[in-house]
Formats: C-alpha cells, sequence, structure tokens
C-alpha cells in the first residue's frame, strides 16, 4: 500500500485502507509552538504554547455544484509518496 | 404393513373440490398493470452515495419498461461511480415502467452502510428536476439490491451499518492525533488504540482524548495519571462504562457511550506536556459507520 506524507503536518498514512476504503487525512488544527517547560520536580511551570495551523490539508471530498466533479477540501502543501 | 380405509365412491367424500374462479381474467386488451405511466416529459434519477469504498466502480440500472405497442422491453444503463458518488438521468419514453433496481458491480458490500441508493422520477418543468414519484430510497448491499416495486423508502443512517477499522495518520513528532470524520458518513466510535513514546525531556504528559464538532470540544476523557518520560504507554479508550486502569500496559480510558460523531466531527488528543521528540502512534479505531448525506 502505498505511503504518503503531508507536507503541511508532517503526518504519514496510507490513502487507502487494507478493506479498500479510502481514508482522507486531515491535519490537527493546531500546532505546539513551544514546548511546556517542567521545574526539577517535574511539574509544569509552562504548558506548552499552541497555535493555529497554517494551510492545513483537508481530504475530505466536496461536489462542485456546477461541474459535479469531486475535489478535496484543501490541498494545503501537497502531499510526498513516501518510497 | 399400514393400511388405509378407502373412501366409498360418494360424492359427499370428496376431500378437495375446486370452486369456480370468481375472478376472470381478460385476454384481450389487458390494462397495464403498472401504476407507473411515464410520459416523454418524465425522467429516471438515480443517484448513489458512496462515500468511503475507493475503486473503479459503477453503477448499473435494470429496468423492464412496458411500451404502448405492448411490448416490454428490458433496459440497462451503467454509470461511473467514483468517489464519493454519482447521479444519473435518463428518459424511457411513453410507457409503463415495470420494475427497475440498481446495482453497483464491483462494490463487495457485505454489510449496510456502504452506499445508499435514491431513485425517483422527475419531469421536465420549468422548475427543474423536481421529484415528482420517488421510487425508492434504500441502503445497498450485496444480498440487498434497491428495487421497485415495492421500493423501500428509507434512511441512511437507520440499521446497523458497516462495521469499519480505520487506521488513522501517524502525526509528526511532538503533535497530537487528529481524525476527522469523513464526509457523508456518520460514525459511532467504539474504541480507539494509540501508543505515546515520550522522550527523556520535560516530566509527566497528561493524556485526554476530545471530541469536537469542527469547533467545538464537547467531550474530553483522560487518563487517571500521567506518562513519564522515556517510556512507552499504549492507551485503549472504549465505551466501558466507568473502567479506567492507569500503570498497566496498555491504560484503559473511558469515552462516552454510543457516541455518534457526524462528518467533520473530530477525534483528537490533547497531550499536555508533550515534548518536541514524542511521538504518538498511528490511532487504529472501530467505528459503526452509515452514509449519511
Amino acid at each position: 500500500m502505498t505511503t504518503v506524507q503531508c507536507n503541511s503536518c508532517k503526518a504519514t498514512y496510507s490513502p487507502q485502507q487494507a478493506d479498500g476504503s479510502a481514508y482522507f487525512h486531515a491535519c490537527s488544527p493546531d500546532v505546539v509552538t513551544t514546548p511546556a517547560v517542567f521545574d526539577a520536580a517535574g511539574k509544569i511551570t509552562a504548558p506548552e504554547a499552541r497555535a493555529p495551523r497554517a494551510n492545513i490539508r483537508n481530504e475530505n471530498l466536496i461536489l462542485d455544484p456546477q461541474t459535479k466533479q469531486a475535489t478535496i477540501v484543501s490541498a494545503g502543501n501537497g502531499v510526498t509518496v513516501l518510497p | 404393513m399400514l393400511g388405509h380405509t378407502p373412501i366409498p365412491d360418494d360424492p359427499r367424500n370428496a376431500a378437495i373440490a375446486s370452486g369456480k374462479r370468481a375472478i376472470q381474467l381478460a385476454t384481450n386488451a389487458v390494462q397495464p398493470p403498472s401504476p407507473l405511466y411515464l410520459q416523454v416529459e418524465d425522467s429516471i434519477y438515480i443517484n448513489i452515495i458512496n462515500p468511503t469504498q475507493a475503486g473503479g466502480m459503477f453503477g448499473r440500472v435494470i429496468a423492464r419498461f412496458l411500451r404502448p405497442d405492448g411490448e416490454i422491453i428490458g433496459f440497462k444503463r451503467e454509470f461511473p461511480c467514483s468517489l464519493p458518488g454519482a447521479a444519473t438521468i435518463f428518459t424511457l419514453g411513453e410507457g409503463w415502467l415495470l420494475s427497475l433496481a440498481v446495482s453497483i458491480p464491483g462494490l463487495s458490500a457485505p454489510e449496510p452502510g456502504y452506499a445508499f441508493v435514491f431513485a425517483s422520477v422527475i419531469r421536465d418543468t420549468p422548475e427543474g428536476n423536481l421529484f415528482h414519484w420517488n421510487l425508492f430510497a434504500d441502503t445497498y448491499e450485496n444480498n440487498h439490491v434497491p428495487s421497485w416495486p415495492p421500493g423501500r423508502m428509507g434512511f441512511p443512517q437507520e440499521g446497523a451499518g458497516r462495521l469499519r477499522t480505520v487506521v488513522g495518520s501517524t502525526p509528526a513528532a511532538g503533535a497530537d492525533i487528529a481524525e476527522t470524520v469523513p464526509n457523508n458518513v456518520r460514525w459511532r466510535l467504539l474504541c480507539l488504540f494509540a501508543t505515546l513514546v515520550t522522550s527523556a525531556a520535560g516530566g509527566n504528559r497528561a493524556i485526554t482524548l476530545g471530541f469536537d464538532d469542527g469547533a467545538n470540544v464537547f467531550s474530553e476523557n483522560s487518563a487517571t495519571s500521567g506518562q513519564g518520560v522515556s517510556t512507552t504507554t499504549s492507551y485503549s479508550f472504549s465505551d466501558n462504562g466507568g473502567f479506567q486502569q492507569s500503570g498497566v500496559n496498555p491504560w484503559n480510558v473511558a469515552i462516552p457511550a454510543n457516541l455518534l460523531l457526524a462528518n467533520s466531527y473530530r477525534i483528537r488528543t490533547f497531550t499536555v506536556g508533550i515534548q518536541a521528540a514524542d511521538q504518538w502512534s498511528a490511532p487504529k479505531y472501530l467505528v459503526q459507520e452509515w452514509v449519511s448525506a
């Protein structure tokens, strides 16, 4: 099965499941910009900072009402097919 | 030897007697049996919704049509049916529709929930594509081909749906899991399994599985204790009532029972304290899936 990497969020996945069904990847909506900071005792002194992810890829299909052709919701930065 | 008692030859002892038929069948100028008289302005509209099953499939319409000259003709039309479905419109002319069935060769559907088929009569009116008579709205399954008559009228979200295991995306290091319910389906999440490998940095990670409608989080379900640094822990999320257990791999975390999720709803982990080198595995989850469009 083909494995691809999303160029927007760097997640890897197979667009087709073992049973033949399609898998529609969608990026997580946010990204950790700064990891959490812990003190020596292991307690969080500053939680991680998150920000909305830019250029999200969402492969879910929508039908164009004019052309009746299916297109994905948003392409993001595309995908890279992994060897 | 089993014996039997012969019935005396007496007209009153007749065990089976056929009565004279009360109904006589005409053999000349027989009226058409179908209630569905079509004119040349009428067309048949077929819509197949096939939201998740990939592959080069096509829809096949088989119909029997009685022409005004009394001839019954067979009709077959095939049309491509790629994701997430397809529609076709055709006209049979003037006459009577006797039967119509729609199948999807190439789609192996051992249970309902794979595809849904809608058939209707539309008429060439200025308003365009108005449904005048719905023939059926029915789920497709290997042994259940939507057909008319009688034509079952149902909703795609009815019944047992399809049982499906999904292997999701492996997030990048330092990122959480996020899965989205595909368009045109409804899910009931039964269970989800994923593994988190933590790096040596930081402290305990607090794991939560949450659900949102694309914007609003409506459920969060947390493990009862944190996961330490440099450890590998699997999490089994399921609707197992109040049973939660942490400290034994895998950790069981309860999620709401019968959790129905509409399309665009999301399933996400929230890992408080996540570090750049932490790595979630691809989530594997079991869902009941219905067409919902």
